[in-house]
């Protein structure tokens, strides 16, 4: 599979001793959707921005399909369909106004697939951009990054101030054209949910450096919960005192042990150093993971 | 509480610098109020006129204030969610507006006045108080409409109200006879508005009115059935568009949750995405691990489609691109104030230097324009650039909209340049002898040469130093002085019509003649008893065109200093340039031309403005002179300068990083 985008050694900063971005470097795959995962002011929105062309590295390397972002933007642009929280649709023109401008601007434009998607999402072509929801500007974007069937799609925070159905709505979409065109997507968002639908592999970044870069399903089994009830004999001290305990929660029926281990590799670890057997071991939900690698609910 | 909303208000948070900026409005009108007569019945017509052009254009600017402070809110989102009454908000609202537009105006007025004498300063009171009450009016009828909404619905019917408003407020500062009643009247007027938006007010403000207008298309469909809503799959509702009512409806039994929590990561993976079907299954959307790979796009072909292809597509399409660019970036209401300003001043310059006179303090105001025009640009850009519109196209917009109203307003002027009187440009004025400021000169550590006539009178001109203690000095060398005779004066406008045009009129052994009844040169003493201007009478010359190449420099130089002001605040944006520098450097350049600027205007409290304005065009002459070429090639050699200077600022605007900020300012909650 060829490389959509590489980052490589990616360094950013905006003032002097804040580093957003330090040696970040992971790349996307054809096909690939990759979740980028970060707490806020992490430098997702930095690095999509980066791998869009609108920012500059300040060391390092970015390819997108090939190509320099800052020394080629233009090309890479046409071939990028990119969505963001903050972005602006001009509030001034038509639904139809903005889908003509970017088909002018989009040599690669279908609009057998722009009238698909504007019909799916029940827009009129007629109205103005100001009178439309948060919901709905947001899909007449997603139209118009994806009606020119880009090799990649960029989403920065694209379900950010949406409400869950149209968040799913928007989202499925974005899959169901993956599928379709064998595109790559690379997405941030702080909904988990939506990353453990979508994503394939995940990306967390940290202070500026990638913490964690895996495909989800790996990452899933190497993170495990383990029910341990109280009468076990287990204190929340001695589980916290194992290898590989990342955080321990006293609950009303169980204590509740995050373990960077799979499930059969927790079990045995609690029967053979704690002696607990009545243990019961479940796969973590992305969310737990993220806050405990994260470095806990701080 | 109450202290803490006017704070927050936008209003008064910018109260401090328009308040300065009165400040130094009054004391730019106090200078020239203070060379006016005290009797009303000696000023001439073009006086009274200057004095109602500048209240009129005072009053214009208070407007755009008004504009500026989002007139048409009373109250923020954020104040709307507190428990204070709807009254009290307006209160606090409409104080601040009109202090953000009426206090600086007040002030500059007071100081205007002040410097005025006997009945000239009462009517230059009676002018400014009256833009106050004017602009209390406006600024109540502005807001009289939707009184229970927290901001008037705008709409083309609002735009065409608020627009008579202006206009009309304008007409009448600017056109009825000023008197005290012409204060009180609209004073009145404002008192009886604000108690009728007070009566109207609720004790609490909406977002939106009740009273919604009527659907242009009506489904007449009866509304559905609470108990059916649930069934209605998503097929049904998108067919044709348009939400359907359903008439058969799967009955597809509900997931178990018991289901749902089984459905663990590897499950999903094994699940291949073809359809859209498959990612909805069991409601839970399954994310893709095999896919087909679609052949990526060639970049060599993509970058060969770029404008050949772009042009391929219609008129309509090519008016929404620019309609885009122009709309996102230029089309905002400041931007038209102003160039509608700077096209006027571009307009004076020209005028004023037509008639001899200095163009520096135009000229910098002038100067903020252009930066203006792309600081606003800039923090727009983020809008459209993440689509692959080239830069340079961008750019040409922002270019264009600072070219167009200067060549229009300098055209304009240039007109009336080819009709001014080349003798004005030497001319008297309360017995003191105007010159072109670029026919003074440069001293420096050395005292001001005596001007002595053939018959022995002589006088030595004043000095005026570049700044306190500056070793540096300009002097006019064709100054008189109060008690030089007529003869002598007489004696220096020759000379100075022959520095200026290159000839004089009489050789300076004509003034030997003692008699004071000489024919030759008895026209160049005199001055009309009631007029304070007399021209250099008996001048035809052909030489209007003298300074022209001078004013040929002055745009060469111009087109520099707003290319090394635009290139700073480029390259404060720009990734590989440490910000510090930049910003420092353009910081640096804007102050100074922002404390020049400010000097020149406080001539009373610096008393070395005179200098500062003089001093440059002294440096244009000598500038002039050095670069041996005729005016025609003067004037074609800025067209390479610019040309120059326009792809060097565009390859920076190439470069630059679009600026974005998420966190909504504070005075957006007004809008």
């Amino acid at each position: 599979m060829s490389k959509i985008i590489e980052f490589n050694n990616i360094q950013r900063s905006f003032q002097r001793g804040v580093t957003v971005l330090d040696s970040v470097s992971f790349s996307v795959e054809q096909g690939e959707v990759l979740g980028l995962l970060g707490r806020n002011g992490a430098g997702k929105t930095t690095l999509v921005r980066i791998a869009m062309g609108l920012l500059a590295p300040q060391a390092g390397q970015v390819r997108v399909l090939g190509l320099d972002p800052r020394r080629k933007p233009l090309e890479v642009k046409r071939q990028v369909g990119y969505v963001a929280e903050e972005q602006v649709l001009p509030d001034f023109l038509r639904v139809k106004e903005v889908i003509q401008l970017h088909r002018k601007l989009f040599p690669t434009w279908d609009r057998a697939f722009e009238e698909q998607l504007l019909d799916q999402f029940r827009i009129s072509h007629n109205a103005k951009i100001k009178t439309l929801s948060k919901g709905q500007a947001r899909q007449v974007a997603l139209v118009c990054a994806m009606s020119h069937r880009p090799p990649l799609l960029l989403l920065d925070e694209p379900g950010g101030g949406l409400d869950p159905a149209v968040r799913r709505e928007f989202l499925e979409t974005s899959i169901r054209y993956l599928a379709d065109s064998g595109s790559s997507i690379l997405f941030s968002s702080h909904y988990m949910g939506d990353v453990e639908r979508m994503a394939n592999r995940v990306v967390m970044l940290e202070d500026g450096r990638v913490l964690i870069d895996s495909d989800l399903d790996q990452l899933h089994e190497q993170y495990s919960l383990a029910l341990i009830p109280h009468d076990s004999g287990a204190t929340p001290e001695r589980l916290l005192a194992l290898d590989g305990c990342l955080a321990v929660r006293d609950r009303v029926d169980s204590l509740h042990a995050i373990l960077q281990l799979e499930p059969d590799s927790s079990i045995k670890l609690l029967r053979d150093s704690l002696g607990v057997s009545a243990a019961r071991c479940q796969p973590i939900p992305l969310e737990e993971i993220f806050i405990e690698v994260m470095g806990g609910q701080r | 509480m109450i202290v803490t909303l006017f704070r927050q208000d936008p209003a008064c948070r910018g109260l401090g610098l328009l308040l300065l900026g009165g400040g130094l409005v009054g004391l730019l009108f106090r200078s020239l109020a203070s060379t006016l007569p005290a009797s009303t019945e000696a000023l001439s017509g073009s006086t009274r006129g200057w004095i109602f052009f500048a209240t009129t254009l005072v009053v214009f600017s208070s407007l755009t204030i008004l504009f500026q402070q989002n007139f048409m809110t009373r109250a923020s989102r954020m104040a709307l969610a507190l428990p204070i009454a709807a009254p009290t908000l307006w209160r606090v609202r409409i104080l601040s507006i009109l202090l953000a537009s009426v206090l600086p105006l007040s002030l500059a007025t007071l100081i205007a006045a002040s410097g005025a004498r006997g009945e000239v300063g009462e009517l230059l009171l009676i002018a400014g108080l009256r833009g106050c009450t004017v602009l209390m009016l406006v600024a109540f009828l502005f807001q009289c409409l939707d009184s229970d909404l927290h901001m008037v619905q705008t709409g083309p019917h609002y735009l065409i109200y608020v627009a008579s408003l202006s206009c009309a407020a304008v007409l009448y500062v600017g056109l009825v006879p000023l008197s005290w009643i012409s204060v009180l009247l609209p004073a009145l007027a404002a008192l009886a508005a604000g108690a009728f938006i007070h009566a109207h007010t609720p004790l609490a403000y909406l977002l939106a009115p009740t009273q919604l207008p009527p659907l242009t298309q009506v489904d007449s469909a009866p509304p559905l059935d609470p108990d059916q809503l649930s069934q209605v799959d998503s097929a049904a509702l998108t067919q044709d568009g348009v939400p359907q009512r359903p008439t058969q409806v799967d009955s597809a039994p509900l997931l178990d949750p018991d289901k749902l929590s089984q459905v663990d990561s590897a499950a999903l993976t094994q699940v291949g995405v073809d359809s859209p079907a498959a990612l909805t299954q069991n409601g839970v959307p399954q994310h893709p691990t095999q896919v087909d790979p679609a052949p990526l796009l060639d970049p060599d072909q993509l970058s060969q489609v770029d404008s050949a292809a772009l042009t391929q597509v219609g008129v309509d399409d090519r008016w929404i691109l620019h309609r885009t660019i122009f709309s996102t970036l230029i089309n905002h209401w400041l931007n038209w104030m102003i160039a509608g300003g700077c096209t006027f001043i571009g307009l004076a310059t020209v005028l004023s230097y037509g008639s001899g006179g200095n163009p520096m303090p135009h000229l910098f105001i002038s100067l903020l324009w252009p930066v203006s025009i792309l600081e606003q640009a800039v923090i727009r850009l983020h809008r459209i650039d993440h689509l692959p519109i080239p830069r340079g196209r961008i750019f040409a917009y922002v270019a264009l909209t600072l070219l167009i109203p200067m060549v229009v307003g300098g055209s304009l002027g240039g007109l009336g340049l080819l009709d001014s009187d080349p003798a004005s440009h030497v001319r008297s004025s309360q017995r003191r002898l105007h010159v072109p400021p670029e026919t003074w000169e440069i001293l420096t550590d050395a005292p001001v040469p005596t001007v002595t006539a053939p018959w022995g009178e002589a006088y030595t001109p004043r000095e005026h130093r570049l700044y306190p203690g500056s070793s540096s000095a300009v002097y006019n060398p064709y100054e008189s002085g109060a008690d030089s005779s007529d003869r002598f004066r007489a004696l220096q406008a020759n000379r100075a019509v022959r520095a200026v045009h290159g000839r004089a009129l009489f050789a300076d052994e004509a003034f030997t003649d003692p008699d004071d009844d000489n024919p030759i040169w008895k026209g160049l003493r005199q001055e009309p008893a009631q007029g304070s201007t007399f021209l250099v009478p008996g001048f035809e010359g052909d030489a209007a065109t003298s300074r022209t190449g001078l004013y040929a420099v002055g745009c060469g130089v111009a087109i520099l200093l707003v290319t090394l002001l635009w290139s700073l605040n480029l390259l404060r944006q720009h990734p590989r340039v440490a910000r510090w520098i930049a910003t420092t450097c353009y910081l640096g350049l804007f102050g100074l031309v922002a404390a020049y600027y400010l000097a020149t205007i406080i001539e009373d409290i610096s008393g070395f403005s005179e200098a500062l304005l003089v001093l440059p065009m002294i440096l244009l002459r000598r500038l002039a002179r050095a670069i041996p070429l005729a005016v025609p090639l003067l004037w074609l050699g800025n067209l390479p300068l610019a040309l120059a200077c326009y792809f060097l600022v565009r390859g920076l605007f190439c470069t630059i990083e679009a600026p974005t900020g998420k966190v909504r300012p504070i005075w957006k909650e007004y809008g």
